[in-house]
């Protein structure tokens, strides 16, 4: 780091010593800081990831500054623009130009095993995760004992640390579908309950407005695709993970109890029936396969709509646009008795890894770095940074605060407000945002017998140990409602599937790729030529031949015997 | 060239009329996607995506461009874009122009060898992973001149001013200048490079051109904020606001700040417009006055020849 | 080419270390280049033995496992790959085919006697290649959308029925092709714009003297000029007979057109930089190059035996 930062460090430390002195609340519980002593030196090179819209230099990011301050490493950081990410982290790896500490760059089951356990490129950091090196990670692993599982590849290594993102309510998901109740009121109908309700309703909307399309979204925006939440209807289970949606039913998933590939099932004919129908039947627009999400929500902001699959708020900014939208639990149907829908994955790992050609005499020290992020402390500065009350604001950030009201707003230094989110992405350490303690106290005992049972209530209690204001999610604002909405509609649905995170041996992981490589395009294209009509419905049986020509019924085995593996576990 | 000759047959007229009508055409049909990038670049996002801007802009704001001159980082880039375009044209002058030159005798021992040389690399490439690691080892990763030598040769470039050297200067020229004692270099320097101003010209603006719009090796070797072109600076603009939201945890969000997220996905459409005005704006206001040097250049082509 | 028995007198040969000491200054000037062509492109040129190897990191380019051909082998086993040549072979040939077009553009704005008109033509057609490939996509989807596209509208007017453009296989190829024209017509012509303007007015003098009209002074006097120039252009071109660029199709590419626009330079970019399968991305790229390379080998030798002009 530069010296012109230290200087100013300093003096920024003298000037607000004697001011923090006097409303200095010290939650600062770091008893293992500094790490490097008096008169050492020790570099780490960092490669991390920035964000498009909030990424700052290292030099000015809060996060930098303090970890260095606090424990008196010195940062090497190197960012990588998200956007060219999977470039980048391929090209790191594939010359093995890798620094000593990878924060924030994503790894996923696949490639931990195989550029940490085929290639050795990775550090195996099993032997450091002792209750002498990181004792909050060990008492955070006691609580979440699953999280461990999820970081370890089949050779029995822990390449890389885990995360659990527990907020207060989960809201999120990919299954979703909001329904207009507007216009379900001008029709005089119930919130349908199963899928020829469902179907009954678009066509109501369709004959109410009958030069619209009333299922809204498209195949180009994963995310928005109606078809996830309809595959559901046909009794298709599939854990949501971070980024994949099964809207071409590729993803093993199960059915009845069996693990099945939706694509490859003799029930999908019914769901490609479905999907022609509304097809041909102007349910879903001609341009379905080519509407990205612009597209998507300018249809929604001129209500043109009736059923949206996707998170209305993100579109429809005000009150009385996106209090119309209520969320609708999971269909029944003729092929499906049980409204159900995948677990939300909460788990988070491959955030955080180590190369394995870093110096030994380091590891230790950015050892005990990375376990200050599971204490309490250390998981709401990865998250929002301090309270405007603490001292760890080192005078460069005015942190964040809690009105009255109960909102929270981050200020800088004279105390204006900032947007929040450029602060948690920029300033605070959401680079890594799968990684550390983003769960309600775990070790604060001061915390608990104050009252303080979910992380927004632990922030206020960092802002004001005197006067933590209860959360709660305010119908008001689009989040809020969203969130409640999925609360009472969708959460009781959340049913066991297909496991979540799943290991496979390297030759396995090699084998699955290709063979994905090779089925999913061509899923993809007979997917939409049945629903468009450009193939008969009558070749269904001939395209499933066609896909086990490919391998389908490898692919099949290898998630089967991957179930069979995880149901054994569980017992 | 303006013809000096003063009447012009019938099947002259028509062909020229022909010739005006065609090339018309051929102007609407370029300019009108030239002049919706203008309009779409200051409308409204949802009316252009909804198709409803055609002839002129609806919504109109200009929100997009406050949004990215906003970004410090975009000055950074046209700076950086500036001397990469600049010096790198130079040097990929400086590489092809006298090779060119050389190629272009025919006297000259090893010419195929020499030419084949020079024509494999442009097909046995050696992959991104080797061409990384060499481009290491020479210290070629992430420096200030990073992007003026990687990148700079076009053997293309050189075949065809190989090829202009080759049908605009006759060996008489040589032979005479030989005969005058002058030697190779003085013979390149002071009376072959004068001939091909043309040529020089056009590989000037095809370098330009595409130093200005280099995306790909930036990507690849530069990583430190302060030498990214401006190209990769846009892009970062850009896939920000399109991803906007959905890289962010909306759940633990405040209203304003996912207000705030939603607008700029909101924005990213016109963005998409606003960014190509603001990369391609410099060098087609310059363009007028190379183009000035071009038909002088051809001026002195036309009389030489 | 040098030929150590030439028909010149033997009187007057001179030995082959006696030519090159006399070029010496010739060789100089190649000297830049040839240093650069060395150091960047052959140095890394070893690399592309990691078609024939198994490449792991650890191990390095020399260290990995020599597997031979295997994986030259398993890409005529993928069960799309025909598709996958095919695609790449009709879009690139329907590419080719769109060659003349620039140079009879060429031949007509170098015609045009208003220095104004033919300055806005030169202008307004260059500047669509300045235009980045992302919008040129957005713009081509956002015109041919069957529900609210500009093409569309005007089919509807003139009484026709909306047409799914983007959602029919048969039509990418010509959208893209057609698209990437008005992208790149205008840029393509400078080369033959600059060579014509050598075109010494005399010739056009002394032809229209002896009565020709323009379209015979444009096949006798400028298109023999710029001969030289077209002939290497498409060897150059047919030297890319299996090259198609990969970010448009990917821009291009939708679950509808799947079979049509899958090309080897997304199958390759696919498999390497995001899917880690370097050898396999590296030997499929390689087969790519030798067929590039043949096609050139062949082209090359046609145009030296029917013109003067070739490559090498």
């Amino acid at each position: 780091m530069k010296k012109p930062i230290t200087l100013f460090l300093v003096l920024a430390l003298l000037l607000f010593s004697t001011s923090a002195l006097a409303a200095y609340n010290d939650y600062t519980d770091y008893a293992q800081f500094p790490l490097v002593k008096e008169g050492d030196e020790l570099t780490v090179s960092v490669v991390t990831n920035r964000s498009e819209q909030y990424g700052k230099d290292p030099e000015d990011q809060w996060f930098w500054i303090w970890s260095e301050y606090a424990t008196g490493i010195d940062f090497d950081v190197n960012q990588i623009l998200s956007t060219a990410m999977d470039e980048r982290k391929s090209l790191m790896f594939a010359s093995g130009d890798l620094p000593d500490l990878l924060f924030g760059i994503p790894l996923s089951t696949s490639e931990l095993v195989r550029y940490g356990q085929a290639e050795g490129l990775l550090l195996d950091l099993t032997d450091y995760i002792t209750p002498e090196i990181m004792p909050h990670l060990c008492n955070w692993i006691e609580a979440y004992p699953e999280s461990i599982a999820y970081c370890t590849t089949p050779d029995g290594k822990i390449y890389t640390l885990p995360g659990y993102s527990d907020f207060y309510i989960q809201g999120d998901g990919f299954c979703l579908m909001e329904l207009n109740t507007e216009w379900l009121a001008e029709a005089g109908l119930e919130t349908p309950a199963t899928l020829d309700e469902f179907t009954d309703m678009l066509y109501t909307f369709k004959e109410m407005h009958p030069d619209i399309y009333p299922l809204g979204g498209g195949a180009k925006t994963p995310l928005n695709d109606p078809r996830n939440f309809l595959l559901n209807a046909f009794g298709y289970l599939w854990p949501e993970l971070q980024d994949t949606v099964n809207s071409i039913g590729n993803l093993p998933s199960i059915r009845n109890g069996e693990v099945v590939i939706p694509a490859y099932d003799d029930t999908f004919v019914e769901f490609l029936k479905l999907m022609n129908q509304y097809y041909t039947d102007g349910l879903i627009s001609p341009d379905f396969f080519t509407t990205d999400l612009t597209t998507a929500y300018s249809q929604l902001a001129e209500d043109a709509v009736g059923a949206y699959p996707g998170i209305t708020y993100h579109a429809l900014l005000e009150k009385e646009e996106f209090s119309k939208w209520v969320d609708i639990s999971p269909l029944t149907s003729e092929w499906n008795d049980t409204a159900q829908v995948g677990t939300l994955n909460k788990f988070k790992f491959g955030y955080v890894s180590l190369s394995a050609a870093v110096d030994p005499d380091k590891i230790e020290t950015i050892m005990r770095y990375l376990d200050y992020f599971y204490s309490d402390l250390g998981g709401m500065y990865l998250w929002c940074g301090p309270s405007a009350t603490s001292s760890d604001t080192l005078g460069i950030i005015g942190g964040y605060m809690v009105t009255d009201e109960n909102s929270y707003v981050w200020v800088d230094t004279e105390g204006n407000q900032i947007d929040s989110t450029a602060f948690m992405y920029g300033d605070a350490g959401n680079i890594a945002h799968g990684f550390g303690n983003r769960s309600h106290p775990l070790e604060n005992k001061e915390a608990f017998e104050a009252g303080v049972t979910n992380r927004p209530e632990m922030r206020s209690y960092y802002y004001n140990k005197d006067n933590i204001l209860p959360y709660s999610y305010d119908p008001n604002f689009g989040s809020g409602a969203h969130l409640l909405n999925v609360h009472k509609y969708v959460e009781p649905y959340r049913a066991e599937s297909f496991p979540m995170i799943v290991y496979y041996d390297e030759d396995t992981t090699l084998a699955i790729d290709e063979l994905r490589s090779i089925l999913d395009p061509y899923i993809e294209s007979e997917v939409a030529k049945f629903i468009t009509g450009v193939r008969d419905l009558s070749e269904f049986e001939k395209y499933q031949q066609e896909l086990e020509d490919m391998g389908v019924q490898e692919l099949l085995g290898y998630y089967k015997e991957a179930y069979k593996n995880y149901l054994e576990a569980k017992d | 060239m303006e013809a000096t000759v003063v009447h012009q047959s019938k099947a002259d007229k028509t062909i020229n009329a022909v010739n005006i009508i065609l090339l018309s055409l051929v102007l609407l049909i370029t300019l009108y996607p030239l002049y919706f990038v203008l309009i779409a670049s200051v409308s409204d996002a949802y009316e252009t995506a909804k198709g409803n801007v055609f002839l002129l802009p609806k919504g109109f704001s200009l929100e997009a461009y406050a949004n990215a001159f906003k970004e410090s980082r975009i000055w950074v880039g046209y700076r950086n874009t500036i001397f990469y375009t600049v010096v790198g044209t130079f040097f990929s002058l400086i590489l092809t122009i006298p090779s060119a030159y050389a190629l272009s005798k025919r006297t000259l021992p090893g010419r195929s060898v020499i030419s084949i040389f020079f024509l494999i690399p442009m097909y046995f490439n050696g992959g991104l992973i080797p061409t990384y690691l060499v481009m290491k080892q020479l210290n070629m990763v992430n420096q200030w001149y990073s992007l003026i030598f990687i990148g700079a040769s076009s053997v293309f470039n050189m075949i065809v001013t190989r090829v202009y050297f080759q049908s605009n200067i006759p060996e008489e020229l040589y032979e005479s200048a030989r005969i005058d004692g002058a030697n190779e270099l003085c013979t390149f320097f002071r009376i072959a490079l004068p001939l091909v101003m043309p040529i020089i010209a056009v590989m000037t603006l095809f370098f330009a051109v595409q130093r200005w719009n280099e995306y790909f090796n930036a990507l690849i070797y530069i990583t430190k904020n302060n030498y990214l072109p401006l190209q990769i600076v846009l892009r970062s603009i850009l896939l920000n606001s399109q991803t906007a939201l959905q890289t962010i945890d909306t759940s633990s969000m405040d209203m304003e700040a996912i207000k705030n997220a939603a607008r700029l996905f909101y924005m990213a459409e016109t963005m998409k417009y606003a960014l190509i005005v603001i990369s391609s704006a410099p060098l087609l206001i310059a363009y007028p006055f190379v183009q000035k040097h071009f038909v002088k250049g051809m001026m002195i082509g036309a009389v030489k020849g | 080419m040098f030929n150590a028995n030439s028909k010149t007198s033997r009187l007057h040969e001179k030995t082959l270390a006696r030519r090159v000491a006399d070029h010496w200054q010739i060789y100089l000037l190649l000297l830049p280049a040839v240093i650069y062509i060395f150091l960047f492109y052959y140095l890394p040129m070893h690399g592309l033995q990691i078609a024939f190897r198994d490449y792991r990191v650890s191990k390095g380019v020399w260290g990995s496992e020599w597997v031979g051909l295997k994986y030259f082998v398993k890409f005529f086993h993928h069960p799309q790959c025909w598709k996958i040549i095919r695609n790449t072979i009709v879009i690139s040939l329907y590419t080719l085919a769109t060659f003349p077009l620039s140079i009879i553009a060429a031949l007509m704005i170098n015609d045009l006697r208003s220095m104004k008109f033919k300055r806005a033509v030169q202008m307004v057609t260059y500047a669509p290649h300045f235009i980045s490939i992302v919008v040129v996509c957005s713009m081509i989807t956002l015109f041919m959308n069957q529900s609210t596209g500009l093409i569309n509208n005007v089919i509807e007017m003139l009484g026709g029925s909306r047409v799914n453009f983007l959602g029919t296989a048969s039509y990418f190829a010509h959208i893209y092709v057609w698209s990437g024209v008005w992208q790149d017509l205008g840029w393509s012509t400078i080369i033959y714009i600059a060579t014509l303007s050598g075109v010494s007015p005399e010739l056009h003098e002394a032809a229209y003297m002896d009565g020709a009209n323009k379209l015979q002074i444009t096949w006798h006097v400028n298109v023999p000029s710029i001969l030289p120039t077209i002939v290497i252009m498409l060897i150059m071109s047919c030297g890319r007979i299996l090259t198609v660029g990969f970010e448009k199709i990917y821009l291009l590419q939708n679950s509808l057109n799947l079979d049509v626009s899958q090309v080897i330079s997304t199958y390759t970019y696919e498999l390497g930089l995001l899917g880690g399968q370097y050898s396999y991305a590296t030997a499929i790229g390689l087969l790519n190059t030798i067929a590039n390379v043949l096609m050139l080998i062949i082209v090359n030798a046609i145009a030296k035996r029917v013109s003067d002009v070739a490559l090498w």
